[in-house]
């Protein structure tokens, strides 16, 4: 309770100016707000949306040219170069870094320094053993001849995921930084909101991630057994027939 | 004096209705699960069939979870749960119209002659 | 939103006397939303005279066929220019600007919830806009130098052209080819289309565009996500969202339609750059390998898409803010609430929601198919519903009021004629055969200046009027207000109606010329006529505000008698805007608070509008309860935010990254261990920035 106490006599100092880093440290972290809602919290759940737009257009731009290169017969071809164990594990240890991420969140709630410490660095630490396996698999694939320029696959491909590990990359380097906040003293619960706007950050790109594994890796290409791949495309075709017969018909 | 107090008490319940560290465990357990599953029937040939439906309710469920636990949606104000909802059907909307149109159109018009 | 059971006065707290913040250094460093609304608003200002200036180029140039005044390469780049500029350099910021300036205060705020991402964005927004103007710069002189030889010659020979052309040809800096820059004005339209900005088809220019667009994305997100958290999050005590002003629902609108819609084209471009520079083939059809063509798999139509999925929201973000002023101007001038107030709320949110989806419209003749073709038509036809309940509105807003036409109310009243005009042939073009008929034509000239001119320019231009009393706390000269109206209305009709009739009769877009057999040159020396009038009244503004500025007039709080929030407050507003955060009940608070005849029953007995005011000016004489603020106030003063340094370090960084990247070509290498320095510069600068940033120490 004292340092709830703590916490609105601090409050007492702001209404109505901004919220941003100048009352950041040293001030409250959740000034009174008309929704009483943390305003840089909210700032990021929209530029989370905002994101989903970015990462939207990127994936729909993969799927857009998904077979073209089996069809074109321009090779490499991601059925041939992809190697699925391996991402698997990657896929693996973002998903678990998105745990630790959360006990950090959890730990500086209950004041709980040490354990913020230690979890924020085993996420950094995990991001970071991410990007460094994207980089040894652009590495590998870029020997098997697929580059940005081989064929369209490779295009969209390394953009793609070179975008998502940029968004990894940058959320390295702001884990990093809270732990060192952290070590200097920075970090008193008070400052949750600190580490759950860096969680949220993190955790979309998990989520991204998600995404990507399964429609870019996943589900397989064009010459795929049973053609498993046109079922998705195909029920909306089939949806779209139908509505163009439907409109054909129309006595207009 | 009052607003803050008011505030503070609107925080409060989301605070405690924060998941356990063993509910985190436990989703992260089944996150690694699905994943497993995701890989696992991937190789399967008799899922094949169901393989791109599987594979998408699959990863529909992680992405449940992690928002939902993790991101701490499923608890957090509505107004999150709705800027980030009304992100993501915008831009499944907008996408799942443009990708059917691309699935419609030639994209490869013929060589011109030489 | 549980922002009613408040106290009555919020936070009692009475500022230190502060000393007037002045000089340049101050304007560098500040994070007043004010003053970065003046800025922006300057700013957008100059960028409305070069992209005129494009537009008189381009009318002289069309004035007679087979006109010689620019080449084909010239005139390329003013049409493409003048769009780009007036698009994202003129409309977007002005309307920026007035976001910055009134919706704090219709707010009942100190600031925006973010203010020096406020400063970030402006900022950043002068970078992009310089990336994009470079070249502009250099090249509209030697425009105008062309143009002076020709004329020279036409009345005395050759002597001077070939003096100029000597000139240029020992231009005395070898490490750039000739003029620096005036070769990479972009040249390929305001929309980019794929493939001609591939490198096959152009130069150096696209980079400028594509870099300069970017940079652009990037400020203008920034402000859309600080208006929707101070929207959200910054309305004064019992400011419910339905008894927020009309405007503050139009920036939160459009604020959301920006954070949505610029990362299609943010993302369409890095596509681009990485087609222009790594080799990719996104949108690419065709590659020319060892001279024979291969197909490559890459795609126009995907630009074509990502950047209508981004354009046709942007069109609602350059005229939903219009919208939003105009609903403020009207009301005001007519004594009447505005009619209708949450169905005017709904059309706004159904206009940004429904722009999600009629992107294709401006793809019709790419042979899309008949189901898109359908479907997109549909819902560009049913757009124009929550679109004509706007103009219904407003009418009825007018109908029995007491009107009185002000400069700014001309303007409105303009803005819901022209727009008619304009809206009744986009719904043309919703009709699939007719869009068929007009694409590329004059006509869509006619039909989007007809939006944007009569509509998104004219609200500016009103809301100048309205708020320039607010901003300056003088009047600009009605007399001379009516004149720039009536001229501009005039002008404006003399040279967008007839592109009409050009259009129909078949002139195209974007060609630099016409034959003398076409028969258009009637209707192109009619807006020729038109534009000049359109100059003379900007002309008419600028002695209007020359001669406003030297005045000696000072005007009260409310010179208008309107009835939201921003009017409660002294003209200009003093830095933290309102001494006490006022408790709102009502729409129109001032307006309740002023003609409300029921206001004794409420026990209060004086209008909390003039209590603010007396409050400021007078506070020894205000009456309930200051004694009390007064005593509380001792202990602390408002909390303002400090200037910071870091948002112009930041943009700093930005441009320097960008420019880097730009000059980084075999005249001007600048390189070390391959990175080329500037933009090295530019990065770490933005990286120490952004650190910077976030350690400042509170203020």
């Amino acid at each position: 309770m004292a340092t709830a106490t703590a916490i609105e006599l601090e409050l007492e100092t702001a209404h109505g100016a901004g919220h941003d880093g100048h009352d950041d440290h040293g001030h409250a972290d959740h000034p009174p707000t008309s929704t009483g809602l943390n305003s840089r919290k909210m700032l990021m759940w929209l530029f989370l949306a905002s994101d989903c737009m970015f990462f939207g257009t990127l994936i729909s731009t993969y799927i857009s040219t998904r077979n073209r290169s089996i069809e074109l017969g321009t090779p490499p071809y991601p059925n041939e170069i992809f190697d699925i164990p391996y991402t698997s594990v990657s896929a693996f240890v973002l998903l678990m870094s998105s745990l630790t991420m959360v006990l950090a969140l959890s730990a500086i709630q209950r004041g709980d320094n040490r354990g913020l410490r230690i979890w924020i660095a085993a996420t950094a630490l995990l991001g970071a053993i991410f990007v460094g396996g994207q980089f040894f698999e652009f590495t590998s694939f870029a020997h098997e001849g697929l580059t940005l320029s081989s064929n369209i696959f490779g295009s969209s491909f390394y953009v793609l995921t070179g975008f998502h590990g940029a968004h990894v990359t940058i959320g390295v380097a702001w884990l990093m930084s809270l732990l060192f906040v952290s070590l200097r003293g920075g970090l008193p619960p008070e400052h949750a909101a600190d580490v759950e706007i860096a969680g949220l950050y993190w955790h979309f790109v998990d989520i991204v991630w998600i995404v990507i594994f399964t429609l870019v890796y996943l589900i397989p290409y064009a010459d795929g057994p049973e053609g498993a791949v046109e079922a998705v495309p195909e029920a909306f075709l089939r949806v779209l027939t139908i509505g163009e017969r439907f409109l054909t018909a129309l006595p207009i | 004096m009052t607003d803050h107090a008011t505030a503070h008490a609107e925080m409060a319940p989301h605070e405690a209705a924060h998941a356990s560290n063993q509910t985190y465990v436990r989703i992260a357990f089944i996150l690694a699960v699905i994943t497993i599953v995701e890989v696992a029937i991937y190789y399967l040939p008799s899922v094949r069939p169901i393989l791109v439906p599987a594979l998408l309710i699959l990863s529909i469920a992680k992405f449940i979870m992690v928002v939902g636990f993790f991101m701490h949606l499923k608890f957090d104000h509505r107004l999150y749960r709705f800027m980030f909802a009304a992100g993501l059907v915008l831009t499944l909307g907008v996408y799942l119209a443009a990708l059917a149109m691309f699935w419609t159109s030639n994209y490869a018009p013929p060589l011109p002659a030489a | 939103m549980a922002s009613i059971a408040q106290p009555r006065i919020h936070a009692p707290a009475l500022p230190r006397p502060k000393a007037a913040p002045s000089g340049l250094w101050s304007w560098l460093t500040t994070v007043d939303h004010k003053r970065i609304a003046v800025l922006y608003g300057v700013t957008a200002f100059i960028f409305f005279l070069v992209g005129g200036l494009e537009a008189l180029l381009i009318r002289a140039q069309l004035t007679r066929p087979e006109n010689n005044i620019v080449d084909a390469q010239r005139y390329n780049e003013l049409f493409t220019m003048h769009g780009t500029t007036m698009i994202f350099l003129v409309v977007m910021p002005l309307s920026v600007a007035l976001f910055n300036l009134v919706v704090p205060l219709q707010l009942g705020a100190r600031d925006v919830a973010f203010p020096r991402l406020n400063g970030f964005s402006y900022w950043t927004f002068l970078a992009g806009a310089a990336i994009l103007n470079i070249p502009v710069l250099f090249a509209l002189p030697e425009v105008f130098i062309r143009i002076a030889g020709v004329a020279w010659t036409n009345f005395f020979g050759s002597g001077l052209l070939t003096t100029v052309k000597t000139f240029f040809d020992f231009w005395p800096f070898p490490w750039f080819n000739g003029w620096p820059f005036a070769q990479y004005v972009p040249d390929q339209g305001w929309y980019g289309y794929a493939p001609l900005t591939e490198r096959l088809f152009s130069g150096r220019e696209i980079d400028f565009w594509a870099l300069g667009l970017q940079v652009l994305g990037v400020a203008s997100m920034a402000g859309a996500f600080n208006f929707i958290v101070t929207i959200i999050n910054l309305r004064a005590p019992g400011m419910t969202m339905m008894r927020m002003p009309i405007f503050s629902w139009a920036t939160l609108i459009t604020s959301i339609l920006i954070v949505m819609a610029f990362p299609a084209i943010t993302i369409a471009l890095v596509l681009l750059t990485f087609d222009r520079f790594g080799g990719t083939m996104f949108y690419r059809a065709f590659s020319l390998v060892d001279g024979t063509l291969v197909t490559a798999g890459g795609d126009p139509m995907l630009w074509q898409h990502l950047f209508w999925i981004f354009g046709h929201p942007e069109v609602y973000i350059l005229i939903l803010p219009a919208f939003g002023l105009v609903s403020e101007i009207i009301p005001v001038f007519s004594r009447k609430p505005l009619f209708g107030y949450a169905v005017m709320v709904y059309a706004i949110a159904a206009i940004a929601f429904l722009g999600f989806g009629v992107w294709v419209h401006h793809m019709f003749t790419t042979g899309i198919g008949p189901t898109p073709t359908a479907a997109f038509a549909a819902a560009t036809m049913l757009i124009a519903i929550p679109t004509g309940v706007k103009i219904l509105n407003w009418a009825a807003t007018m109908w029995g009021g007491s009107l009185s036409f002000t400069t700014a109310m001309l303007f409105a009243v303009g803005l819901v004629s022209q727009f008619v005009i304009g809206g009744l042939s986009g719904v043309m073009h919703a009709v699939v055969p007719v869009d068929t008929q007009h694409n590329d034509s004059y006509f869509v000239v006619a039909h989007f200046h007809y939006v944007l001119f009569g509509g998104s320019i004219f609200a500016l231009l009103g809301a100048l009027y309205f708020y320039w009393p607010k901003v300056f706390g003088k009047l600009l000269d009605e007399r001379l207000g009516k004149l720039h109206f009536w001229l501009t209305f005039l002008g404006f009709n003399l040279t967008f109606f007839p592109m009409h009739f050009l259009g129909l009769a078949g002139m195209p877009r974007r060609y630099s010329t016409y034959s003398f057999e076409s028969g258009w040159w009637f209707w192109n020396v009619i807006a020729t006529i038109g534009a000049l009038f359109i100059a003379a009244s900007v002309l008419v503004f600028l002695i209007n505000v020359l001669r406003t500025a030297q005045s000696k007039q000072e005007v009260g709080p409310n010179p208008w008698d309107a009835g939201t929030l921003e009017w409660a407050i002294p003209s200009p507003p003093p830095v933290y805007n309102f001494r006490i955060i006022p408790l709102v009940t009502h729409r129109d608070q001032l307006w309740h608070d002023k003609y409300d005849r029921h206001q004794e029953a409420h026990g209060r007995p004086d209008g909390l509008a003039d209590a603010i005011v007396e409050l400021d000016q007078h506070p020894e004489r205000a009456a309930v309860g200051v004694a009390e603020l007064e005593a509380q106030a001792e202990e602390g003063s408002i909390h303002l935010p400090n200037p910071s340094y870091y948002p112009l370090l930041c943009g700093i960084g930005i441009f320097l990254l960008a420019f880097g990247l730009l000059i980084n070509n075999p005249h001007f290498q600048l390189g070390f261990f391959g990175i080329p320095i500037v933009s090295g510069i530019g990065f770490v600068l933005l990286v120490t920035s952004i650190y910077g940033w976030s350690f400042e120490p509170a203020g």
